[in-house]
Order: structure tokens, then C-alpha cells, then sequence
């Protein structure tokens, strides 16, 4: 055992120390910034104890190292990741048919209250079948429910517009994210071989894999070398370092072409429509496949009605002119985008049919369009159950966005509570780091000492 | 153990600020509006239980627009024939005054005369009209129910009014119910006016009998108007207690309204105040506990 070797361990603590110290100063810098990992120095002893060639000889080698290790939990990142991809979804659906909802205006405005003021229309031309003025507001009050409806269905039909261009910018975000993460993927693995620190790297890969998944969903694994693989139903968006797509696809489908719609879908590389879980882009979908046409759908029935249960009526019923068969509204097309009073009454009061062509003031019809106020299947029936329907639809999707949020807040909150900084934490070890140090340099300026009395003063008996 | 990071910490107080925040939104917005929900989404069964409300109170409002114009025509045909029981009684006075040998013919003229002029008032009220339209004219669209010569221009059409749910009355009264049907043979049982005109005819034929035959059908037409206006008064009653109905259902329709929509203010202010105080107390608990951490307390 050398003299020195003391000393030399000495030094191993006060280096280990230090870099304690050190990365503790870093992660008190980072305790607010997100994505950063929680870094920890491991002291090891160095036991370097080697039998010798000959017994008693010891050569033993002591000290300290510390070791830096990222603090970082695979499953609760994973489960994270996977629970942020579903309220991604959930979110985003909630957000897109609540912000409909409050586009196509307050319950009891709009559409009701047009249908509403047509209906009563209507019996004030009953009262007075052959006031010519009280006629020209029954036309004036159906091209008012028109055009509530045309303006309903361009609304519904701009939140799917709105959502597919949201679509197309988070798929081209997607295919950033996946080259940017196979390069970081890259760094990390060749930074590890050679030694390099990669910490700052991996938050990064993390924090972008973390973003990856609100768009898209799909699993994330990890080999050996630390490498990631992300894939989404198969199709590999980052594999072995090398980056994958995706894109939007528009498919011709039945359901949908009756609204001049087209099925949109993820495909990958080879053409292959993928299934998504969750993600941003799975809600996107749901949006323009299911939610949007499923309202436009709704709407259209009630466009449906109003023009065939009026028009069925009205046909029937003659004009102050005597003459029948005339339509309220165009019968060209029953779509809700598509309804306009009928060129048969337009600007035309008197071809307005109040009677049934018994007698020239005979109102029956006028009076028949006007209970349809109260055929809770007519027209203002089929559209208050288009609002309830719509509402109850909204109400659900905020309750799934919220619970399911709350389930992405408690996993991320485990994330957070194994990987991240704790002020507390730190400083409590900065202090014992801090006197370890002390203590390590007392250590050494006690073997200096003896080192003194060794050199300086042996042999001096007697001097 | 759970560990109690800083960045947790913020994220965690910062979701209940926002929590609290937006109670305190939601309770301002129904204060300040007045109004429980604007969006079905809020309180769906209720948006659905408002709009069938909404859609029966403005029913029923058109319903008070109709009884109005129900009650117009009863009252001008009330009117209209109660004028014409005078006319007609006045008629019958005449003829009986007539209905002897006694007259001279200039009296008899005379006589003639004046029953004539009440077939001219009688005419004149047959062809009453409401808003230019004649009230005995049924849905024909003439625009007299009776011209110069008492022939009939109208048809047997009914006058319907929509007063309720499923519920229409008959407001006018037909022409010929009223003032009979024009009969060349027989012109006593004919229209009210031919038959005056008959009358005038056997007073300066000075023709007791046929005077006197005269005035049995003056009665039988003063009859005839009677039962009509029977038939109004009973109607009329009717449309009392409809409209009474109308009004009553308006009032529950409105409280409902009103009770689903509407806020309660008092109880939307002290949920408000409560909010408020429970954000006050999340400020402050969130100020207290980011600003600490061991570095406060180390020397």
C-alpha cells in the first residue's frame, strides 16, 4: 500500500463530489423545464483489491467514482404517451362539435324560430286568405327558413373543411416529427457508443416522441442500444434511425357520396390505410368520417321534411288564381344546402295556396301547413330533435375528453413524479454533496500533514 | 413513495387555477345573462324540454291572434244580423199597419214603399263586409254576397277559424241561411228580399190575404235570423272559455319557460360568490407553495 493512495482517494471523492455538485446545479437550472429528465449521480466504490503473486502483497486501489444516469421509467412514459393519444382524440372531437354547436347558434333561435314564424305565417293567411300582404310574409318567412337551413349546412359543412385542412398541416407535422426523431435516434446511439454524453439528446427524442403521440397514437419500444422503434398499426414511423410517412388519403365510399363527401383515411407508404387508437389525427378522422356527416345527415332530414310535408300540402291546395300543383319550396333539392322557395310562389303572392281549390277564400291548406307547428314528426319536431340530438352528442364527447384528460393528467403526473426535479430534493442533497466535499479536501490536507511530518521531521532526534 | 416534483407542482397548481378560473366564468356568465344555458350541450334535456315549450307558446300566441279575428267575424256578423231582425221587424210593423181594407192607396203606396227601402236596408246589411271582404259571401271571393236584382253571388263555403289544437270554428253565417234562397215559384218561402218585395206588391194590389200570408213569412225569416244568432252566442261562448284556456296555458307555458331558462339570481350569486371565494383561496394557496422550496430555509 502505497503512501499516496490516500491521497488518491481522497481526490476520487472530491471529483465525485463535485460532479455531484454539478449535476445537481443542472437540475435545479432545468427543475421548470418541460420534458427534462431528472439526472442522478450514482457513486460506486472502487474496490480494486487484487490477490498478488505472493501472499501478503496487497495492492489495493480505493475510492470513489460517480456515475450519471438520466432518471427514466419506460412504462410510465409509455403509459403516458398512450394516455395523452387518447384525450388527444377525445379533445379534439369535443372541441370541433361543441365549437358547431355554438356556430349554429342559442337553443330557440335560428331554425326553430324561423320554422316557427312560417307556421303562424301561415294562419295569419288563413285569417286572410286574400290579403295579398300578409301573403308576400309567408313567402318572405320560407325564404328566411331556407336560408337558416342553407346557412346550417354550410356551417357543418365548414367545420369539416376547417378539420380536414387541421388533418393535412398535423399529418405534414407528423412526418417532420418522424424524420427529426430517427436523426436524434441516430445521435444517441452513435453519442453512446463513443462515449458522449446523450441526456440532452434523449430529453429531446422524448419530448418529440411525447408530441408524436398526441398526433398519431401507436407504440413506442426500445432495444438494447437504447433505440427507439415507433410504430403505428405496423407501419414503422421511426425504425433502426430511419424516419417513415404517412399521408391523407380520399376514398369514394356509399355513405358518405349521398353528401358528395369522400372517406378520408391515414395511409402508409405502401398504400395500406392504417387503423389509428388515438391521436389527434384518429379524432380528425372521426370528425370528417363520422361526427360532421352524421350531423350534415341530420340536418338534410330536416331540410327533408320541411320541403316535402310543406310542399305535399301546398301542392295540393290552390292559389287565389285558382291554380294547383304549385310548389313553397324548389323540389329540385331536398338537401338542406340546397332549399329555396320554389320559383312557383316567388315574388307571386297570390299563387300562394291557402284553399284547397274548393272556393276561392277557403283556407283548409293554409290552416293544415300551420298545425304542422305541432306534428312533433313535421318540420320544427324533426329539427328540435336535430338540436337535442346534437347537444346530448356534444354533452358526451366533453364527458369522454374530460375523463379521459384526467386519466392523461394522473399518468403524466406519475411520469412527472418519478423523472422530475425536486428543488427540495436537491438542495437537501447539495448539502450533503457539499460537505462530502469538505470533507474529502479535509481528508486530503490531513494526509498532506502526515506527509510533512514524515519528510520534514523524521531524523531530526537530537538536532 | 410518490415524489413531489417542482414541475409537477406547477402543472398541478396551475390545472386547479384554471379549474376554479372557470367556475368563476361560468357563474359570472349566469349572472350576468341571466340565463341557465345557451347551448344545448349544457343542460340537453332541459334545451329539449325549452324548445317544446318555446314552440307551444308561440302556438298559442298565434292562437290569441286568431281568436281575435274569430271574434271579429262574430261580432260583425252579431252585429249584422241583429240589424237585420230590427230591418225586418220594422218590416213586419209595416205590414201588418197594411194587412186591412182601411188604407187609402196612398197609404198603401206609401206602405209598399217603406217595405221596400227595408229590403234596400235589408240588402245592404246582407252585403256587410269585414276588410272589404262581404261576411255572408262563404269563401266565394265576390265581392258582394247579393247584388241589386237579391240573387246570391256567394257559395255554401264555411268561414273556418283555427282557435286551438285540433279545435276550428265556423265564424259566418251562410247568406241563404240568413236571408233565404232566391225562389221564383214561390216567392213568399224565396229570399228575404223577394219576399219583401212580394209583400210591397199585394199592399198596392191592395191584397189582404196575400198581406196577411205576407207577414207569416216576415216571421218565419225573423226566425230563421233568430236561430242564427243562437247559434253566434253559443259560439261566442265558447270562444270565451277557449280563450280563457289559451291564456291560461300561456302562463304555464311562460313559468316553464322562464324556470328552464331563466337563473335564479340569488342562488346563481351566492354559487358565484362561493366560487370566487374557493378560486381567492387557490391563489393563494398556489402563491404560498411555489414560492417555497428548502433554499428559503437553509443558512
Amino acid at each position: 500500500m502505497s503512501d499516496f493512495s490516500a491521497l488518491n482517494t481522497a481526490f476520487t471523492g472530491l471529483q465525485a463530489h463535485r460532479k455531484r455538485i454539478d449535476v445537481i446545479g443542472e437540475n435545479i437550472a432545468n427543475a421548470e423545464t418541460p420534458g427534462y429528465h431528472r439526472q442522478v449521480a450514482h457513486l460506486n466504490a472502487i474496490d480494486t483489491y487484487r490477490p498478488g503473486v505472493f501472499a501478503g502483497r496487497r495492492d489495493r486501489h480505493s475510492g470513489v467514482t460517480a456515475e450519471v444516469r438520466r432518471r427514466w421509467d419506460e412504462l410510465l412514459d409509455t403509459n403516458a404517451k398512450q394516455e395523452r393519444s387518447r384525450s388527444a382524440s377525445f379533445e379534439i372531437q369535443a372541441t370541433a362539435l361543441s365549437s358547431l354547436e355554438a356556430d349554429l347558434g342559442p337553443v330557440g333561435e335560428g331554425l326553430s324560430a324561423r320554422l316557427q314564424e312560417l307556421w303562424n305565417s301561415f294562419d295569419d293567411v288563413a285569417n286572410n286568405p286574400d290579403d295579398l300582404g300578409v301573403r308576400n310574409v309567408v313567402i318572405g318567412n320560407a325564404d328566411a327558413v331556407a336560408s337558416a337551413l342553407r346557412a346550417g349546412s354550410q356551417t357543418i359543412d365548414g367545420t369539416r373543411t376547417g378539420a380536414l385542412e387541421r388533418l393535412e398541416a398535423k399529418v405534414t407535422r407528423i412526418n417532420e416529427l418522424s424524420a427529426r426523431i430517427a436523426e436524434l435516434d441516430h445521435t444517441v446511439v452513435t453519442g453512446g457508443a463513443t462515449g458522449h454524453a446523450t441526456t440532452g439528446v434523449r430529453d429531446e427524442r422524448d419530448r418529440l416522441t411525447a408530441e408524436l403521440a398526441e398526433l398519431i397514437g401507436g407504440q413506442i419500444s426500445y432495444n438494447q442500444n437504447g433505440q427507439l422503434r415507433y410504430s403505428v398499426d405496423g407501419h414503422n414511423l421511426v425504425s433502426d434511425g430511419i424516419p417513415g410517412t404517412v399521408s391523407v388519403a380520399m376514398t369514394p365510399d356509399t355513405a358518405l357520396a349521398a353528401l358528395g363527401y369522400q372517406r378520408v383515411s391515414i395511409v402508409a407508404t405502401s398504400g395500406r390505410t392504417l387503423r389509428l387508437t388515438g391521436g389527434a389525427v384518429h379524432g380528425g378522422l372521426q370528425i370528417v368520417n363520422e361526427l360532421i356527416p352524421a350531423q350534415l345527415t341530420a340536418l338534410n332530414n330536416v331540410a327533408a321534411a320541411t320541403v316535402n310535408t310543406v310542399n305535399a300540402l301546398h301542392q295540393a291546395g290552390a292559389g287565389l288564381d285558382g291554380g294547383t300543383g304549385r310548389s313553397l319550396f324548389d323540389t329540385s333539392g331536398v338537401a338542406a344546402v340546397d332549399v329555396a322557395v320554389s320559383t312557383d310562389v316567388v315574388g307571386q303572392p297570390e299563387k300562394l295556396a291557402a284553399s284547397d281549390g274548393s272556393a276561392l277564400l277557403d283556407n283548409s291548406v293554409a290552416r293544415a301547413i300551420a298545425d304542422l307547428a305541432e306534428d312533433t314528426a313535421g318540420p320544427s319536431g324533426t329539427h328540435a330533435q336535430f338540436v337535442a340530438d346534437l347537444g346530448i352528442e356534444v354533452d358526451k364527447l366533453n364527458g369522454r375528453a374530460d375523463a379521459s384528460r384526467l386519466a392523461s393528467d394522473h399518468a403524466e403526473e406519475a411520469r412527472q413524479s418519478a423523472v422530475g426535479v425536486s428543488l427540495d430534493e436537491e438542495l437537501a442533497d447539495l448539502v450533503s454533496a457539499q460537505r462530502a466535499y469538505e470533507a474529502s479536501s479535509r481528508m486530503i490536507s490531513a494526509v498532506d500533514e502526515m506527509l510533512d511530518v514524515l519528510i520534514n521531521r523524521t531524523g531530526l532526534v537530537g538536532r | 413513495m410518490e415524489r413531489v416534483t417542482t414541475l409537477g407542482n406547477t402543472n398541478a397548481t396551475s390545472a386547479w387555477i384554471d379549474t376554479s378560473s372557470r367556475a368563476v366564468a361560468k357563474g359570472q356568465e349566469e349572472v350576468s345573462t341571466g340565463v341557465r344555458f345557451t347551448l344545448a350541450s349544457e343542460l340537453p334535456a332541459d334545451a329539449a324540454a325549452l324548445l317544446r315549450n318555446q314552440r307551444s307558446l308561440s302556438r298559442l300566441e298565434q292562437f290569441e291572434r286568431n281568436h281575435a279575428n274569430a271574434r271579429q267575424w262574430l261580432e260583425t256578423t252579431d252585429t249584422a244580423l241583429v240589424d237585420a231582425v230590427g230591418s225586418l221587424t220594422h218590416g213586419r210593423t209595416r205590414a201588418v199597419h197594411a194587412a186591412n181594407d182601411l188604407n187609402t192607396p196612398e197609404a198603401k203606396a206609401a206602405l209598399a214603399g217603406e217595405l221596400r227601402a227595408v229590403a234596400d236596408e235589408l240588402l245592404s246589411i246582407a252585403n256587410t263586409t269585414i276588410n272589404g271582404r262581404p261576411i255572408f259571401a262563404g269563401t266565394s271571393g265576390a265581392a258582394l254576397a247579393y247584388d241589386d236584382t237579391g240573387t246570391y253571388l256567394g257559395d255554401g263555403g264555411q268561414v273556418v277559424r283555427t282557435v286551438g289544437t285540433n279545435e276550428s270554428f265556423v265564424v259566418a253565417a251562410g247568406g241563404p241561411a240568413v236571408f233565404g234562397t232566391f225562389n221564383p215559384g214561390d216567392p213568399l218561402n224565396g229570399s228575404a228580399f223577394q219576399m219583401l218585395d212580394t209583400i210591397a206588391n199585394a199592399i198596392e194590389a191592395g191584397d189582404v190575404d196575400a198581406t196577411r200570408q205576407g207577414i207569416e213569412a216576415i216571421d218565419a225569416a225573423i226566425s230563421r235570423v233568430q236561430l242564427e244568432l243562437g247559434r253566434l252566442g253559443n259560439l261566442s261562448s265558447r270562444l270565451d272559455a277557449v280563450e280563457d284556456r289559451n291564456e291560461r296555458a300561456q302562463i304555464a307555458s311562460r313559468a316553464q319557460i322562464s324556470d328552464l331558462r331563466d337563473v335564479d339570481m340569488g342562488e346563481a350569486i351566492l354559487r358565484l360568490r362561493a366560487a370566487e371565494t374557493s378560486h381567492e383561496a387557490t391563489l393563494s394557496a398556489a402563491a404560498r407553495s411555489l414560492g417555497r422550496s428548502l433554499l428559503d430555509f437553509l443558512r
